[in-house]
């Protein structure tokens, strides 16, 4: 069997796979306690809890707690995404249009949060090498460990649960 | 062309009836045109505006022309819906 064979066998595996799986989405009605406006909330909150906890736990108290929140906040992250349906993460293929419409909106918004975040990061920044930096308009930061993984986490998490929060707040799915 | 408002123009539709006359559920209806049930759910409460190929194909499931499904005013009331 040629490479090219193989891989258009493993491409038609994958896609029967995410058709299995986005059709169980849909149609499951296990999951539907947390499909309520409440406990979608209550997702949303803790998730944005866990993103603030991970800077905490890393800088200031271990590596091994931040990696525990880390976890949690995967678990998290995941069930966020069952109770929006991952309609933000499926292919467009298998939403009809009225849930491509309002994965499309959320998009639109996820993006100005993120935008806002990453602007509000960056003159943070710009501030503090302005109040920090020397004559010679240089600013020496030591980063640790700790510190490079929070940034890291945080940002990642933001990135992949903004869509799944903002379909969540949106309750229309 | 201006500002749009914010709001979408309010569309008005006898989904719903004309659902229950020819004894469908919302899943099965939801099947027959290819959306998800909870689509059906926005549409019956006119919460969303379907593209013109879904209103096409909710026509031709429902049997009614698709004047007769959506209207830009209110429907008048029938016995059923008074």
């Amino acid at each position: 069997m040629t490479l090219k064979e193989r891989w258009a066998i493993s491409k038609e595996r994958n896609e029967a796979a995410v058709a299995a799986s986005a059709e169980r989405l849909m149609s499951d009605t296990r999951y539907d306690s947390v499909r309520t406006r409440r406990a979608r909330l209550l997702l949303v909150g803790g998730y944005l809890v866990l993103l603030v906890l991970v800077p905490v736990a890393y800088i200031a108290v271990d590596q091994l707690v931040g990696l525990l929140v880390v976890i949690v906040g995967a678990g998290a992250w995941a069930l966020l995404r069952v109770s929006v349906r991952t309609i933000a993460d499926l292919p467009d293929e298998y939403l009809d249009e009225r849930q491509l419409a309002v994965r499309n909106e959320s998009y639109v918004e996820s993006y100005r949060y993120l935008a806002g975040a990453v602007a509000l990061a960056g003159t943070v920044g710009l501030i503090a090498f302005i109040v920090n930096g020397t004559e010679l308009d240089t600013w020496d930061v030591t980063l640790t460990w700790g510190a490079v993984m929070s940034a890291f986490w945080v940002f990642l998490g933001l990135a992949l649960g903004l869509p799944s929060m903002v379909l969540a707040l949106k309750d229309k799915v | 062309m201006g500002r749009r408002p914010k709001a979408d123009e309010p569309v008005y539709s006898r989904i719903e009836e004309l659902r229950s006359e020819r004894g469908l559920s919302r899943q099965e209806l939801a099947d027959a045109v290819g959306v998800h049930y909870q689509t059906v759910g926005y549409l019956e409460r006119g919460e969303y505006s379907p593209s013109l190929s879904l209103a096409l194909r909710l026509a031709e499931i429902l049997e009614a022309p698709v004047e007769q499904l959506f209207s830009l005013t209110p429907f008048p009331e029938t016995q059923e819906t008074r």
